[in-house]
């Protein structure tokens, strides 16, 4: 028992550990010795995790491990503790798994990089974060994460610190995440305020004494926590720019793992999700929303990065459309294949744009397929993962979200289908522009060295196979996946598709048949013959509202960003320049007066003295008389 | 014992210096004198036990119930450690060696922390208002003699303005001893007036308004942005590090124990003030230059919210406040001493001049970074203990003021940020040759990063302190 | 002090005494707030102090109690060294505007 403490003390423990040390060591190491530490740090992780996932016994539930007495007041006792149960260890393994993959790539990646050692600290840094987030045992523990996640995903976009975009980019990630963290806060202390504790297993246990205001404002605030962390409607712009990190960052944070913490949150307080019918609609339209929204966007972006970027934000929208539907081992099935196929494709699109030595611009590739064969193959296999070929882990994942939609609202079904459409029209538009047709640009492909096509391999394998970790009774599995989150999350049990086989094979017919469709449309357009997008003036209105991502920033920016900064000057122009010092030297200027008046009594006179003093004699003698 | 050690090691080492002015060894004569005050502070720390410690109790001037009683409870002793920690720092820091006449700045510094470790172990009401106001007499010269541009009329108006918010609480201590029974002003003998509610209700303000100037919240805070600006660095220090907490510690001692229905009363009033001033201070910071405008604006918005929470008048929001005091502390020396050390590498705090300089100096730009940390109250800092404690404290108030409150730490980050990378990033705009942070820096800041990283994951020794005292307080409390 | 002169005293009514010193008082102060010669205003403040010596001995002699005149002589002594300032004063303000007017006295202003 002591020997499973240990094991998950050091599972976030390791990454800490090689973060101080690199960053210690940072000005001593060279970017491949720096490297491997970090990489072999994670994948001990990695270890551990696997030791205990096969150690974990789903009949005992979950364990906590108490490291240390954190808050502890009169009438509070928020510890430091971890938590082992199937969804952190779900999390984890995801975490620690493509984590380790992912710093193997950066090795090769960061080669060139002279601040490298830098780079894998804070991405070890980062590894230790969200190990946090996943693994605390109550809602301040995972706060910590949470938090931490959001610093070094600050860290890592503005890695590259001399340029200003770059800068803005991780400010603004920054900044939204914490706008989102203000319903995190929020909904803690209202939590805290009903039970007195934020333990996970104590605040699911109490759950139904909480009043029905308070359980609807608690769900509505973490859900906008997560909006934050998770980049939905109205916090999803943040997403795109925070391309501006390097690839492997853009892989593991901003698709793999930090994003998914707000999926994580709400399974992991699915019990109080599961009382408030109201919050689940909510969630259920903000993530069919983001789904399109994102989706539409990702059809007329040049950038190979934006176009996975805004298709993360779509995928997000799926997992928590699923989420709305109280479908939450649906949800976290996508979080786990979505892991697999989107650090595949980023990373795979990391090493076509290390291969063309850093061009990002769609219009200026094409033709990679014969010069950079790996990475073309993986490439592909995590676009047809992501677009939900038959057998594919996207097919499985999606499938069960859109036939959870169909059983529960068909409007949502619509609108998820059409999304899934366009997720293959764009994602197959960007293969075909990138590796078909010609080459258009100037630049010499060459294919990455083995660190970085060896986690591309890895993970494509996971994507094709991923599908088995939950597949369903259709294809003669069993859903272990779903049975094996039932330990942690009570809600999960409940959670069953009560459609007829037939229904189900027909709604995969339909699906498979409109997928098809659009890649054939897809190779039409863009393979027979080349369609690039032109400048956005000469577009149609709607194609250009689209193409400049439907002015949301723009949007923000007229709303917030300007008003605010208005205020700041304004406030120092006006509130304190024009009002709060006049008023404190007024205060003085008022004596200074009152002084110049009074002081023509003193006329220096001394007859005119001692009349004043006679009669002030006299008024006293009055008044002392009168008052008797 | 202790309380003749407190104020007599830095009063006799300060006397030393005036009278021998030696310039060479100076700072270390105070430095040692800061230290050999550190070393008897922790251990009356190792020794307290929990229950309020008498040092001295003596007669002074019977007649005006003034008694020269002298001890401490939790509250005093964390203020007594806080003043104890922040002075060597200050008498160390680096950026104190190139002004004229040493000896008499260190003396000056020396004599205000007599007078402060005096405020904190008064436990006479007159006592402590004569430790409070002979404060200011040393940091008054200090200000005005080693104070940049307009130093005449901003240190004359600090002066004029804290000394009229003493007046209203010295006369608001008369008011309540002629009350009394007899003539004795010991804050216990005064906690036990049950002055009438008509009464607490104006001389709640008689009272707040000395510490309320001196914290300073919203309406009574013109004199500080101006005042941090002009004064030295060092003197900024005391002023933001310490003195300040003078007025919570005011406020605990004075104001709540003597008009507790005045408290009741107004609360609300001064939480939304000072929420106002943590608001407004936080927007302006924003678009501010100069980085020393700014860390006083920053200051403001900091001390709203420790001024909140502390209103809160429960036991999350007075421990989260005192907490958040200390941590506040901590994080104005860190800034300062990197507003001087930028200063000194630029030749000018504006932020215009700066811009790129992680090019040049990649180590104070990571010590910044950690700093910022601190600022922005990321958990595991010693900063978030403290606003986690006061949201919640706030929220038992009343929600929307919670809302308010929370809403701040969106408002730190946009500035803080900002400031990182107006002063940090981006290209290297100047080229300028300058030296990295060297291992003086490195030790200043290092130490005091480490505290707050400690006190951020292990908070148990400072909330250990605190605990009981508040809940004492607060059952005292109708 | 001697009976008989108590007995004297008292043989006038205590009320002509108060009125006699009012009188006395109210011509000094009218002296003082009207007259500009600084000799006369000198001469009425002298007026003034006598009596209230004489409305003290008056008093003292009614009510037998001699505390009264020691104050008397206290008043005496005072006034004397007052007046040897005053002339003082008034001395040096001849030689210097050349008057005794007091109003000439008027820079003793802000």
């Amino acid at each position: 028992m002591v020997m499973t403490d240990l094991l998950a003390v050091l599972v976030p423990a390791l990454p800490l550990a090689g973060a101080v040390l690199l960053s210690a060591l940072r000005r001593k190491l060279s970017a491949t010795v720096a490297g491997s530490i970090a990489t072999a740090l994670i994948a001990i992780s990695f270890v551990a995790t696997v030791i205990l996932f096969s150690g974990f016994d789903t009949e005992a539930g979950g364990r906590t491990v108490r490291i240390l007495d954190w808050l502890n007041i009169t009438g509070m006792d928020i510890p430091l503790a971890l938590r082992i149960d199937a969804l952190s260890l779900t999390m984890m393994l995801i975490v620690t798994g493509v984590g380790a993959l992912i710093h193997l790539y950066s090795i090769g990646y960061m080669h060139d990089d002279e601040r490298a050692p830098t780079f894998f600290a804070q991405l070890n840094l980062f590894s230790f974060a969200m190990l946090m987030l996943v693994m605390g045992s109550n809602f301040l523990v995972t706060f910590i994460g949470w938090e931490g996640v959001g610093l070094c995903s600050y860290l890592l976009i503005g890695f590259w610190y001399t340029k200003p975009d770059y800068n803005y980019a991780a400010r603004k990630a920054f900044v939204m995440n914490r706008i989102g963290d203000v319903g995190m806060v929020l909904a803690m202390a209202l939590l805290f305020h009903f039970l007195g504790t934020l333990e996970y297993a104590a605040v699911m246990e109490q759950a139904h004494s909480i009043p029905a205001w308070g359980l609807l404002a608690i769900t509505l605030l973490l859900f906008f926590g997560a909006t934050g962390k998770s980049a939905q409607i109205p916090l999803f712009t943040w997403l795109p720019d925070a391309m501006a990190g390097p690839t492997p960052v853009s892989a593991l944070i901003h698709a793999a793992t930090m994003v998914t913490a707000g999926v994580f949150l709400v399974v992991r307080s699915s019990v109080l999700f599961d009382l408030v019918p109201y919050t689940r609609d909510v969630i259920l339209w903000t993530g069919t929303a983001t789904a399109l929204l994102a989706a539409t966007i990702g059809l007329f972006q040049n950038d190979i990065k934006k176009v996975l970027a805004y298709s993360t934000v779509s995928q997000l929208g799926y997992m928590f459309a699923a989420l709305g539907m109280g479908a939450y081992s649906a949800a976290m099935f996508h979080v786990t294949t979505h892991a697999f196929f989107k650090a595949l494709l980023f990373l795979a699109a990391g090493s076509v744009i290390h291969a063309l030595g850093g061009e990002q611009d769609i219009r200026k590739m094409g033709g990679l397929k014969g010069s950079i064969k790996i990475t073309f193959v993986t490439f592909f296999i995590g676009t047809i993962a992501i677009s939900g070929l038959p057998l594919m882990s996207g097919f499985f994942s999606k499938d069960l979200i859109l036939a959870h939609a169909f059983q529960h609202s068909p409007v949502a079904f619509g609108l998820l289908v059409f999304g899934a459409v366009l997720t293959t029209f764009y994602m197959f538009r960007l293969l075909f522009l990138v590796f078909y047709g010609t080459y258009r640009g100037k630049a010499h492909a060459h294919e990455s060295p083995l660190t970085m096509t060896v986690p591309l391999m890895v993970l494509a394998v996971l994507s094709v196979v991923g599908g088995a970790l939950n597949l369903p009774h259709l294809f003669g599995g069993h859903e272990p996946m779903k049975h094996f989150l039932e330990s942690a999350a009570a809600a999960i049990r409940s959670e069953e598709i009560e459609l007829s086989a037939s229904t189900e094979w027909i709604l995969m017919g339909i699906t498979a048949v409109l997928v098809f469709t659009t890649i054939a449309f897809a190779y039409g357009r863009f393979v027979k013959r080349t369609t690039l997008e032109g400048d956005e003036a000469d577009m149609p209105l709607l194609k250009r509202l689209i193409a400049q991502r439907w002015r949301v920033d723009e949007l923000y920016a007229a709303l917030f960003e300007k008003p605010y900064g208005w205020l700041s000057e304004h406030f120092h122009s006006i509130g304190e320049l024009r009002i709060m010092v006049p008023l404190q030297n007024g205060v003085g200027e008022a004596a200074l007066r009152v002084g110049n008046v009074v002081r023509k009594l003193q006329t220096g006179n001394a007859s005119f003295h001692l009349l004043a003093m006679v009669a002030g004699i006299i008024l006293f003698l009055v008044i002392t008389l009168l008052s008797n | 014992m202790i309380a003749a050690l407190l104020l007599l090691i830095p009063f006799l080492a300060a006397t030393l210096l005036v009278v021998l002015r030696p310039t060479k060894h100076a700072r270390s004569v105070a430095l040692i004198s800061s230290l050999a005050t550190l070393v008897v502070v922790l251990m009356a720390w190792a020794t307290y036990a929990g229950s309020p410690v008498v040092l001295a109790d003596h007669d002074w001037v019977p007649a005006w119930g003034l008694r020269f009683v002298m001890g401490y409870d939790g509250v005093g002793l964390l203020m007594l450690i806080l003043t104890a920690v922040v002075f060597p720092f200050i008498i160390g820091t680096k950026y104190g060696e190139k002004l004229q006449h040493p000896s008499l700045v260190n003396a000056l510094l020396l004599y205000t922390q007599t007078f402060l470790l005096g405020v904190f172990m008064a436990q006479n009401a007159l006592l402590f208002y004569i430790f409070y106001e002979l404060t200011l007499i040393p940091v008054f010269f200090l200000l005005l003699y080693w104070g940049g541009e307009r130093r005449r009329a901003i240190t004359i108006r600090f002066f004029i303005y804290t000394l009229l918010g003493g007046l209203s609480l010295l006369f608001g201590i008369i008011y309540c001893m002629s009350q009394g029974p007899t003539m004795n002003s010991d804050f216990s003998a005064l906690a036990a007036l049950n002055l009438p509610i008509g009464v607490q209700h104006w001389l709640f303000w008689v009272l707040f308004l000395a510490f309320a100037i001196k914290l300073p919240i919203f309406p009574f805070h013109s004199w500080q942005p101006d005042t941090y600006t002009m004064a030295p660095m060092q003197g900024t220090m005391v002023l933001a590090a310490v003195m300040l907490k003078m007025g919570l510690y005011g406020v605990i001692k004075l104001v709540f124990p003597i008009v507790p229905d005045g408290v009741a009363f107004w609360r609300e009033t001064v939480i939304a003030l000072s929420l106002i001033g943590a608001v407004y201070g936080g927007i302006i910071a924003f678009r501010q230059w100069d980085l020393k405008r700014l860390i006083a604006y920053s200051s403001l918005s900091h001390v709203g919210l420790i001024c909140a929470g502390l209103f809160a008048w429960n036991s999350y929001g007075i421990t989260g406040s005192l907490y958040q005091a200390f941590a506040h502390s901590i994080l104005v020396l860190c800034t300062l001493y990197l507003c001087s050390a930028l200063k000194e590498r630029v030749g000018s705090s504006e932020m215009g001049a700066m811009g790129g300089l992680k090019v040049r100096t990649p180590r104070l730009a990571a010590l910044f970074l950690l700093v910022l940390l601190n600022a922005v109250a990321l958990p595991l800092t010693q900063s978030f203990i403290g606003e986690w404690l006061m949201f919640l404290g706030l929220w038992q108030v009343h929600s929307w003021l919670a809302v308010v409150a929370v809403s701040t730490i969106v408002l730190g980050a946009i500035y803080m940020l900002y400031a990182y990378q107006r002063v940090m990033l981006g290209p290297d705009k100047w080229q300028l040759e300058m030296p990295d942070a060297s291992n003086r820096d490195h030790l200043f800041l290092v130490t005091l990063i480490a505290i707050t990283l400690i006190l951020g994951v292990y908070p148990a020794p400072i909330l250990d302190l605190v605990d009981p005292s508040v809940q004492l307080l607060l059952s005292s409390l109708p | 002090m001697n009976e008989g002169i108590i007995t004297a005293i008292r043989v006038v009514p205590l009320e002509h005494y108060v009125i006699l010193s009012f009188l006395l008082f109210s011509i000094g102060i009218a002296g003082v707030v009207f007259r500009r010669n600084t000799i006369i205003i000198l001469m009425c403040l002298e007026l003034m102090f006598n009596s209230v010596n004489l409305l003290l001995t008056a008093f003292s002699a009614y009510h037998s109690d001699p505390r009264a005149q020691v104050f008397v002589f206290f008043i005496m002594l005072v006034a004397a060294a007052e007046v040897t300032v005053g002339l003082a004063i008034l001395v040096m303000m001849k030689r210097n505007v050349d008057s005794v007017d007091v109003n000439q006295l008027n820079r003793l202003k802000w």
